[in-house]
């Protein structure tokens, strides 16, 4: 069990490839790979499934930049070439590398960098505005938890939060200790529907993902 | 780009399954240059339509040919289909977004009769002109499949049917639509004159119906001599035909989540009841090289890890022992191998055994009428032998769910041949407990599921009256009170429904305007009980002053000229006689493999029926 190969992948999630959920992005790899020919290892039992896993799933709408997969595959001399993959339009691979036997890419994750983009059609983009609601300490936000309701402060799930040309660069907690859908934050910040784009996951360390 | 709203302006977020609108999956196509502009419609919602093998064939076929590009178009969910109203987004393509009204040919697959007012829902929600003769600046409106061998109830609204299959006659269609402006009325028109002329295209404006005393009673051509009917086309040589070999790949599950592998077209069994085993005649088999090699392609161009094999009677096939041995053994082939249907004999335990190593989920069987007499009357070859066999072999290799399909309503059916149906139920449950193996713990599951016959054209049974809404639930109770076992459960088809279906199947050009009025007071989605309006449909046809019973209940007469007599399936109207006469007689007709039935698809059809002197 040695020669276990476990291969990470980083893939974009644009156009009309935003419209996937998870599921359907998960069956639409799993028979990519088939098509290439990589042979993925799948579980036991009567309803086997493949060895394949995601960071930080997102909402069905947002694009994405830096999607992050798993796989694992028997055994071959190479690690095949991820890039020849054939994906429907929407997908590319952009990364991809061999990795050890590490923790579990959910376990890792700890933080992801989004673009939120309101559409501009209500309101001026405001700069200022945004800087002062970064400078908060707390601003409370309801969120109901089997059948009851907590309340949490938003900031502590905000790491960074600042205006970048009509749009706002922000990092948010996405680690088990409790993660923050940025669609929550757009719908604070804007009355408009926004555009919410992710450019990054982190690990605990700060460090990307993939490099 | 015009202002009008489009697809850009729906919020995909508001609608269940949104991947059904998206197009770009794996197999769809992106084409720059073209001198066709089409659609291939089927109208019902996306996963229906993508379940159905024809679309990947012909889509894939179109647009194998330089001057096409052939998107794809669905009935949009209820949910999608109120905001596009909201919104004023007009029905548009998976692919590019275009409006269907920018289009060159709009293309409709019928399938069954229950999807017409679908058809003119979306040519009213696009703009385009229903009549074919109001239409000026609009896409070339065409349609095929099984309905379309009888094409009269819809004649109006098209331009031209395609008759039979589209393999061949596409080609010859393409070619000559490259050299004129579809959408101009005046070019249009000259195109179609010169359509007509390719063997299995139905121009309908070009037969002029002719009625006396409130019968049709034959068509004339445009100079007033008698039209001369159109013989369906076929690809005579089908295993060198144009075999699928990158289907569409949805992203969503659909009904049939699976590669679909075509091995044969037509059948020889000659069920009476059975439109398909009569207008798909003659049998053409795909050779076992020929379907391991199509096997292999599909799966590595589309990553599906199950084969289903599609045909009529799938188990006829002259080789399908080797077949399937062949698709298991083949490392770069599928996982695993199914069929669509089974029959009720001793080869069908053994196949099963084979395919079905692993999993033991549900099987179905129809043995479509309750006694030996009935099943005889539809000549359905099974006898209670092998009923009582097949549940023995497959109960005794572990299967415990069992769904057996029935129709209600056939000719000369009375309460004894209902009775027959509740006591195959009890006989299936009762053979369970006898032979199952010790290592199944649950008890029988027997679904049984009663459809309310609708005679077809081009069917031995195509003279029949069918039933009236009334003696269809007298039916319904009576097997509802008859069928008491607890491990039996008993459905059945909305008499509603299957007595429209009966009118929109043996209609003539006029019921059109009913067909158009129900659409405009609101029916869609007619298949589906939950939009399906009856009421709605009644007063369409009472204000277009049609009677339905005409249609669907009366007894036709044997000298009666029928609407699709205007066309040709190479099944000739003898034969179709005998039949009906061997049926009342309760005679039984062999399969025409153990010797030529002299159906008359050789005269005009085909020169040679593969399945001649098959035995001998």
């Amino acid at each position: 069990m040695d020669s276990l190969i476990k291969v990470r992948f980083r893939y974009s999630k644009t156009g009309m490839g935003v419209y996937l959920g998870h599921l359907e992005v998960s069956k639409m790899f799993d028979r990519a790979f088939k098509r290439s020919g990589i042979k993925l290892r799948y579980s036991e039992g009567f309803n086997p499934q493949p060895k394949m896993s995601f960071a930080a799933p997102i909402s069905v709408g947002f694009s994405s930049e830096y999607e992050m997969g798993e796989a694992e595959l028997e055994l071959e001399e190479d690690i095949p070439k991820f890039e020849d993959l054939l994906l429907p339009r929407g997908f590319e691979i952009l990364q991809y590398r061999r990795i050890g036997r590490d923790k579990s890419l959910m376990a890792r994750t700890n933080s992801c960098d989004y673009i939120i983009t309101p559409s501009g059609c209500f309101d001026e983009f405001d700069p200022d505005r945004i800087l002062d609601f970064a400078e908060q300490d707390y601003f409370p936000f309801e969120k109901i938890r089997r059948g009851k309701k907590y309340t949490y402060n938003l900031m502590d799930y905000i790491n960074l939060l600042e205006p970048a040309d009509g749009s706002v660069k922000v990092n948010l907690e996405a680690g088990s200790a409790g993660a923050l859908n940025p669609r929550i934050l757009a719908n604070i910040l804007f009355k408009e529907d926004c555009q919410i784009h992710r450019t990054a996951i982190y690990d605990i360390n700060s460090k990307l993902l993939i490099e | 780009m015009t202002g009008r709203p489009n697809f850009y302006d729906l919020s995909l977020l508001d609608v269940s399954k949104p991947t059904r609108y998206i197009g770009s999956e794996i197999g769809s196509v992106y084409k720059d240059e073209y001198k066709i502009h089409m659609a291939m419609i089927y109208p019902d919602t996306y996963e229906i339509g993508m379940s159905y093998l024809g679309m990947h064939i012909l889509y894939e076929l179109f647009n194998s040919f330089d001057s096409v590009y052939c998107e794809r178009a669905f009935m949009p969910s209820y949910d999608m289909y109120c905001q596009m109203q909201r919104c004023g987004v007009s029905p548009f393509t998976l692919e590019t977004k275009t409006p269907l009204s920018d289009l060159d040919i709009i293309g409709f697959t019928l399938q069954y009769e229950m999807s017409y007012t679908n058809i003119i829902r979306m040519l009213l929600d696009s703009g385009i002109e229903p009549y074919s003769r109001d239409r000026e600046n609009a896409p070339l409106i065409i349609a095929g499949g099984p309905c379309a061998f009888n094409p009269e109830p819809l004649a109006d609204f098209f331009d031209l049917f395609v008759i039979g299959e589209a393999e061949e006659l596409s080609a010859e269609l393409f070619a000559l639509a490259k050299s004129y402006d579809l959408r101009a009325a005046g070019e249009r028109h000259a195109f179609l004159l010169q359509a007509s002329k390719i063997e299995g295209v139905y121009v309908p404006s070009l037969f002029v119906p002719l009625y006396k005393d409130g019968d049709l009673i034959g068509y004339n051509d445009p100079s007033g001599e008698p039209a001369v009917p159109v013989t369906k086309r076929i690809v005579e040589d089908f295993d060198s035909a144009f075999s699928l070999s990158q289907p569409i790949v949805p992203y969503s599950e659909t009904v049939h989540d699976r590669a679909v592998l075509e091995i044969f077209r037509g059948c020889t069994k000659g069920c009476r009841f059975c439109q398909a085993g009569m207008i798909y005649r003659p049998v053409r088999e795909r050779s076992v090289e020929t379907v391991v090699r199509s096997a292999r392609e599909i799966i590595k161009n589309t990553g599906y890890n199950e084969l289903s094999l599609s045909s009529l009677s799938t188990l006829d096939h002259s080789d399908i022992d080797q077949m399937t041995t062949e698709l298991l053994a083949d490392a770069d082939g599928a996982g695993s191998v199914s069929l669509p249907s089974l029959r009720m004999d001793s080869d069908s335990a053994a196949v099963l055994e084979k395919l079905s190593a692993k999993k033991k989920s549900g099987l179905t069987f129809a043995p479509e009428a309750g006694s030996q007499r009935m099943r005889d009357v539809i000549n359905k070859g099974i006898t209670e032998e092998n009923i009582l066999e097949t549940f023995t072999n497959v109960f005794g290799l572990g299967w415990f769910r069992m769904k057996l399909y029935f129709m209600i309503g056939l000719p000369t059916e009375t309460d004894p041949d209902l009775l027959g149906i509740a006591d195959i139920g009890d006989l299936a449950v009762r053979t369970f407990n006898e032979v199952k193996p010790a290592s199944v713990r649950k008890g029988a599951e027997i679904g049984i599921s009663a459809s309310c016959f609708v005679p077809k054209p081009f069917t031995p049974f195509q003279w029949h009256g069918q039933n009236s809404i009334d003696e269809f639930w007298d039916k319904i109770n009576f097997l509802k009170k008859r069928i008491t076992n607890s491990r039996v459960k008993f459905t059945f088809h909305d008499p509603y429904v299957s007595w429209l279906e009966g009118v929109l199947a043996r209609g003539d050009r006029r019921i059109a305007p009913a067909i158009l009025s129900a659409t405009k007071k609101g029916c869609m989605m007619d298949g589906w009980s939950e939009h399906f309006k009856f009421d709605l449909w009644m007063q369409a046809f009472e204000e277009n002053g049609i009677d339905p019973k005409y249609y669907n209940e009366r007894e036709r007469s044997k000298t009666e000229f029928l609407p699709w007599d205007i066309l040709d399936c190479g099944v000739s109207k003898d034969f179709l006689k005998r039949e009906y006469k061997n049926a009342v007689n309760e005679k039984v007709t062999r399969d025409c493999r153990d010797g030529c039935l002299n159906c008359g698809i050789m005269n005009g059809v085909t020169d040679i029926c593969p399945m001649i002197g098959f035995y001998g």
